[in-house]
């Protein structure tokens, strides 16, 4: 069979596979609009950081009490506003700020006669990782408040040094690792879904039993659910780079390691589709897949660093090196303990093992219908 | 009474129907599974950053330092020579490498400057600040401890709850919503649309029963799956203590439950009605739950968001939903309870009145 005829198949199924999805208009949108919904919603979690909001009672407006506060502001860990103690007290019984701080009327005085002096702190204890962060951050503002009013008597610091030229901010971090996420859920779920309309609707008989090269009908339903998943990955990558703002340092390497992402995952959602045959049943297990893949696979920095079992989980996933791959090409520095080429080998082998299984499965199965 | 037998007969053919449908079951149970797993995953790890610890001082003030490191909960410490310590850094097996200096005792007695060194793979600023705040925690601990510590000002802490709740058992309350909303919104699609997609609505429209019944013997049937599985949850976490009502909190724990399934399957059936395509329903009612899930405060507490989005979560019934039962199952306290229940008593006839308008007009359009 010539190549020629091939490259029309692949054409012909590809176009196919396409106006079919065009057809249900509804779900091609939602399709293509879930994995944006994603970053969108996983930002949300970005945004809230780990700063708490607390009110500050300031009873003492003395230099010290002023220089105390600015520590606490200096300290990375409180959002603060100053309030009235019955302002304070009703927004902490409304669940809008996570604790009350009172500078009491005589700070000042106290600390000039080196007189002990406590700090009233009303905590809501809504849970022990909030409630722990009030107890070690206020205990920190207070050292450092002492090292700079009192270097003499506190002279133990940290002097910091950092690895990277800048710091990364969290949420453009955070949007490189949704990104992939996103492509791994678009893609398995056009590809998925694709495949599985073909045996709901029985169109797979036909292209069983057509005199085309069955390698070419395979290409051309990946390439036909490739186009949505791509609509997809375009969508993402400017809402990105346009709003967010993250632009890539090397985008050749976004256009690779994303095409080897779609590859991999449009493979595993035709696999997905072979096997269960319905889109009721695909559509849940691609979306149902994302979720734990992505929460285990270092999303928010590398795995190893939350514990043994994380870093071991993590070493299994393809979307690790996805992820390191494309903070990578957007940041330019290493997020985990293998370096690039690593993750290049990695998520090509892996491409090339789903796309084999695929083919396998897809040829057995699809012969048997 | 007359109209009672087919309200529970639909009501059982749409359970039955559930219970032999596994993708639906998958539909509804994947997405908390998931989310459950994720947070006892992290709930473990959170805040504990990997650092090397270079000591190059052996004085009793910097062996202090290096057991109160040591001790912390905010790191895991592991002893390096300076050059294993870069090693360690450059490969990213730490996140940092803190150096107590050989100078660091005499520093201290002399009452000079005493640096501690702190590089940080400053990659992102979650772990970054992490860090920052970290080692001067260390330090106050360091000084909390002498006898003679300088450091005059304390706390007084008051907490305005009984209790503390871990994070792990306060992350399942959201999930638990999560579950609710995803069973209601997307079975109850699911069990309209499958209607449309397989035609049987015909059959149903041919019996002699009202529309009426036909609607509400549809909604029943989710309302009641949802609150089977509800029951299954709370029933698993009561006898693993993990989530238990004390007295008569029960009840408005329960009630607040049943609110929100009902709330969940009538707006599932104006979907199912609207959309009358179960891969257009299942895609909109888990990307609805979804939203429904982060808005209530899934994954971190609204007070921590940005304000425009507190404000959002404020018009989010399940916001609701969430604090009341946090309320009853965790601090054992009434507080907003009749706001949130009139929130949700409001959420639930609404949305019972958009299943029965949406499913009536595709009816009577058939």
């Amino acid at each position: 069979m010539s190549l020629r005829r091939n490259l029309r198949v692949v054409r012909a199924v590809a176009a196919a596979d396409i106006r079919l999805t065009l057809r249900e208009p509804l779900f091609a949108i939602i399709g293509v609009l879930i994995p944006i919904n994603f970053l969108l919603l996983f930002l949300l979690f970005a945004l809230s950081g780990g700063q708490a909001p607390v009110a500050v009672v300031m009873n003492d407006r003395g230099p010290l009490a002023e220089q105390f506060v600015q520590a606490m502001n200096n300290s990375q860990s409180f959002l603060i506003h100053t309030a009235s103690p019955a302002d304070a007290e009703r927004e902490i019984r409304s669940g809008s700020i996570v604790a009350v701080i009172t500078v009491p009327q005589d700070f000042d005085a106290a600390l000039a006669a080196k007189r002990r002096i406590d700090l009233p702190v009303e905590v809501n204890n809504l849970n022990v990782d909030f409630t722990n962060d009030i107890r070690r951050a206020v205990p920190l503002s207070i050292t450092s408040f002492y090292a700079d009013a009192f270097p003499e008597q506190v002279v133990v610091t940290a002097q910091e040094s950092d690895v990277q030229a800048h710091d990364t901010g969290y949420v453009p971090y955070l949007a490189v690792s949704i990104v992939v996420a996103g492509l791994m859920l678009a893609s398995l779920l056009q590809g998925s879904v694709n495949t599985a309309r073909d045996y709901e609707l029985g169109t797979i008989k036909e292209l069983a039993l057509a005199p085309v090269n069955r390698f070419a009908v395979g290409v051309g339903k990946m390439l036909g659910a490739a186009a949505l998943a791509t609509a997809s990955a375009l969508l993402l990558l400017a809402v990105v780079i346009l709003p967010i703002g993250v632009h890539p340092l090397h985008p050749l390497e976004v256009l690779g390691f994303g095409l080897l992402i779609i590859a991999a995952f449009l493979a595993l959602g035709v696999l997905i589709g072979t096997l269960v045959r319905r889109r009721q049943q695909a559509i849940p297990l691609s979306i149902a897949a994302v979720l734990p893949l992505f929460f285990l696979s270092g999303p928010f920095g590398p795995a190893n660093w939350l514990g043994d079992v994380p870093g071991a989980i993590a070493v299994v996933s393809p979307l690790t090196y996805a992820i390191a791959a494309f903070q990578h090409a957007f940041h330019g520095y290493q997020t985990a303990p293998q370096d690039l080429t690593a993750d290049s080998i990695v998520l090509a082998a892996f491409t090339l093992v789903t796309v084999a299984l695929t083919a396998f499965v897809f040829g057995r199965r699809g012969a048997r219908h | 009474m007359g109209s009672l037998r087919p309200v529970l007969a639909i009501a059982a053919k749409d359970i039955l129907t559930w219970v032999r449908t596994p993708s639906a079951i998958a539909v509804s149970l994947l997405p908390p599974i998931a989310f459950l797993l994720i947070i006892f995953v992290a709930a473990g790890a959170v805040g504990r950053n990997p650092v090397a610890l270079v000591v190059q001082d052996s004085g009793p003030q910097a062996q202090r330092l290096v057991s109160i490191l040591e001790d912390s909960d905010a790191f895991r410490v592991q002893r390096a020579t300076p050059e294993e310590a870069t090693h360690l850094l450059d490969t990213l097996q730490v996140a940092g490498i803190i150096t107590i200096p050989a100078s660091f005792d005499d520093n201290y007695r002399m009452h000079r400057p005493d640096p501690v060194s702190v590089r940080i793979n400053n990659l992102n600023l979650d772990f970054t600040n992490d860090l920052r705040r970290s080692v001067p925690a260390a330090i106050t601990g360091f000084y909390a401890d002498q006898p003679d510590t300088p450091v005059m000002v304390g706390v007084a802490e008051s907490d305005l709850r009984p209790h503390d709740v871990d994070l792990a058992q306060f992350e399942l309350v959201p999930i638990l919503v999560l579950l609710l909303t995803l069973m209601g919104i997307v079975n109850g699609g699911l069990a309209a649309a499958r209607e449309f997609e397989d035609l049987t609505i015909k059959a149903l429209l041919l019996a002699p029963i009202g529309r009426g019944t036909l609607i509400t013997g549809k909604i029943l049937a989710c309302w009641v799956t949802t609150m089977l599985v509800a029951g299954v949850v709370l029933a698993v976490s009561f006898v693993s203590g993990i989530l238990r009502p004390a007295g008569w909190y029960w009840l408005p724990a329960l009630a607040v439950i049943g609110l929100i399934a009902l709330a969940a399957a009538g707006l599932g059936t104006a979907l199912g009605g609207a959309l009358r395509r179960f891969s257009a329903v299942s895609g909109a009612g888990i990307n609805v739950a979804i939203y429904l899930f982060f808005l209530s405060g899934g994954i971190s507490v609204a007070a921590f968001l940005p304000e425009w989005i507190q404000t959002i979560a404020h018009f989010t019934p399940t916001f609701y939903g969430v604090d009341a039962l946090e309320a009853a199952i965790f601090y054992q306290s009434t507080d907003n309870l009749g706001r949130d229940v009139a929130v949700l008593v409001l959420t639930a006839a609404g949305g019972l009145i958009l299943g029965i308008v949406s499913l009536r007009r595709r009816l009577n359009a058939f």
